[in-house]
C-alpha cells in the first residue's frame, strides 16, 4: 500500500470518530439542557393560586365617608417554598347612595403606589405624576387607564376585598394570574 | 496560479468563521492543538480520568449554579427549600441528584487520576508542577465535598459536619479558634451555613476553576507522560 492511501485511510476513521463524538455530545447536552430548563422555568408553569379574600374593616366605619381613606390588608401570599401574609394597601371610595367600592393603590402604569392627597383632591402617583379623581377617573399623565377597582363584598357587617394585581400599562383591565 | 507557496487546504485547516474567529483569537488552533496532540504508545483507557474530572467538575458547577435559584442557607430554610427542590419542583430530584453523585463521582476519579499518575511514574521531572497544582486541587475538591455535604441541613449532614469541625480543634494552638472562625461561633448554627455555602459557592470554586486552568496549562507544556514501564 502506498503511503498518501494510508494517511488517507487515517484522516477517514478520525472524522468519523469526531462525527460520532459530537453527536452523542450533542444528544447528552440536549437531555441535560431539558431538565435545566424545566427547573428555571417552574415558577411560570406554577403559579400560585387563587386569590385569596382579605378583611378590610367594619362597613359602619365607612359610612360616613367623604374622601378616599387607605387600609393596610393582609393577604395570604404562597410564593414557592414560602406561605407568608404579605401586606399592601387599598383605598375604599365612597360610591354615591351609601355604596363603597375598593381601589388598589398600584398604579397602573408602572406599579408605583398611589396616594390620596387631600389638598388636590387627587389621587397622584408619586414616581410619574399619574392624576386620578375621588373614584379613580384617569385625570393626567402617563397612566393608560383609570386605577383598578378590587371585587369586594359586605360579609356579616364588613366589608372584603379580593385583592388581584392587573398588568400595567395597558389601556385595558387584565389581571395577572 | 502558482499554488506551491500556499499553505496545504487538509481538514485540520479552519474555513469561514471558523478562520475568521481563529485568526482573532487562535482558539480553533489551541483546540487542535490539545486533540491532536500525538500520545506516545498510543491511546489509553488509563488516561480518561482526567478529562472525565474535568466534565464532571462542570457538570456540577452548572448542576450547582441551578440548584442554587431555589436554595437558600440559613437553619431556618436550608432544609425546606432543599425539600422543595426535591419535591415541588420539575425535575429538581434529578438535578439534585445529579450534583451530589457528581460529588461521589469526582472523589472516586480523583483517587484513580491520582493512583493512574503514582503507577505510570508520570509525576516526574517537568512534571512536578503539575503534580503539585494536583496536590491543591485535591485539597479544594475534597473541601468542595466537605462543605457541600453540609447545606441540605438534615441529620446526616449536621452531625458528619460537627464531628468534622470537631476534628479540627486537634490542631494545637490554632484549633480552637480556627474552628470557631469556620462555625461563625462555638456551637453549629444558621451562620455555619452561610459559612459554608460562602466557600461552596464563591470561594473554594473560584480557587477549583484558577488551579484547573493552571493545571491544563502544565499538562500542555509539559507534554504527555509516556507509556507505563
Amino acid at each position: 500500500m502506498s503511503a498518501p492511501a494510508e494517511i488517507h485511510e487515517q484522516m477517514e476513521r478520525r472524522s468519523f470518530l469526531s462525527l460520532l463524538l459530537g453527536t452523542i455530545g450533542g444528544i447528552v447536552g440536549a437531555v441535560m439542557a431539558i431538565p435545566l430548563v424545566r427547573f428555571a422555568t417552574f415558577p411560570l408553569r406554577n403559579r400560585s393560586g387563587q386569590a385569596s379574600w382579605s378583611d378590610v374593616g367594619k362597613v359602619d366605619e365607612f359610612q360616613s365617608l367623604n374622601a378616599p381613606v387607605p387600609r393596610s390588608i393582609d393577604i395570604q401570599t404562597v410564593e414557592g417554598w414560602r406561605s407568608s401574609v404579605m401586606q399592601n394597601s387599598v383605598y375604599v371610595v365612597p360610591n354615591g347612595s351609601g355604596n363603597l367600592k375598593v381601589l388598589s393603590s398600584v398604579c397602573p402604569h408602572l406599579g408605583c403606589a398611589i396616594r390620596w392627597v387631600d389638598d388636590k383632591d387627587r389621587f397622584i402617583c408619586p414616581c410619574h405624576g399619574g392624576t386620578f379623581t375621588k373614584s379613580g377617573e384617569r385625570v393626567s399623565g402617563p397612566p393608560l387607564r383609570a386605577m383598578d377597582e378590587l371585587e369586594s363584598k359586605v360579609e356579616n357587617g364588613v366589608l372584603r376585598v379580593r385583592f388581584q394585581y392587573f398588568r400595567q400599562l395597558d389601556a385595558n383591565k387584565e389581571p395577572i394570574s | 496560479m502558482d499554488t506551491k507557496h500556499l499553505p496545504e487546504k487538509d481538514s485540520t485547516t479552519p474555513t469561514g468563521w471558523k478562520e475568521w474567529l481563529n485568526s482573532r483569537t487562535g482558539c480553533y488552533s489551541l483546540l487542535r492543538g490539545a486533540l491532536d496532540e500525538p500520545i506516545p504508545g498510543g491511546a489509553r483507557w488509563a488516561y480518561i480520568f482526567g478529562s472525565g474530572l474535568l466534565y464532571l467538575f462542570l457538570s456540577q458547577v452548572i448542576t450547582g449554579v441551578f440548584l442554587a435559584l431555589y436554595y437558600v442557607p440559613s437553619s431556618d430554610h436550608a432544609h425546606t427549600t432543599v425539600a422543595y427542590i426535591s419535591k415541588v419542583v420539575s425535575s429538581g430530584l434529578f438535578l439534585r441528584s445529579l450534583h451530589a453523585y457528581g460529588a461521589t463521582a469526582i472523589v472516586i476519579l480523583l483517587f484513580l487520576h491520582i493512583s493512574q499518575t503514582l503507577l505510570y511514574g508520570s509525576y516526574k521531572g517537568r512534571r512536578e508542577m503539575l503534580w503539585l497544582s494536583g496536590c491543591f486541587l485535591l485539597a479544594l475538591m475534597l473541601g468542595m465535598a466537605f462543605t457541600g455535604y453540609l447545606l441540605p441541613w438534615d441529620k446526616q449532614a449536621y452531625f458528619a459536619s460537627a464531628v468534622g469541625t470537631n476534628i479540627i480543634t486537634e490542631i494545637p494552638v490554632i484549633g480552637s479558634p480556627l474552628q470557631e472562625l469556620l462555625r461563625g461561633g462555638s456551637q453549629m448554627g444558621t451562620l455555619t451555613i452561610s459559612r459554608f455555602f460562602v466557600l461552596h459557592a464563591f470561594v473554594l470554586p473560584g480557587l477549583l476553576i484558577a488551579f484547573i486552568g493552571a493545571h491544563l496549562f502544565f499538562v500542555s507544556q509539559s507534554g504527555p507522560g509516556g507509556t507505563y514501564q
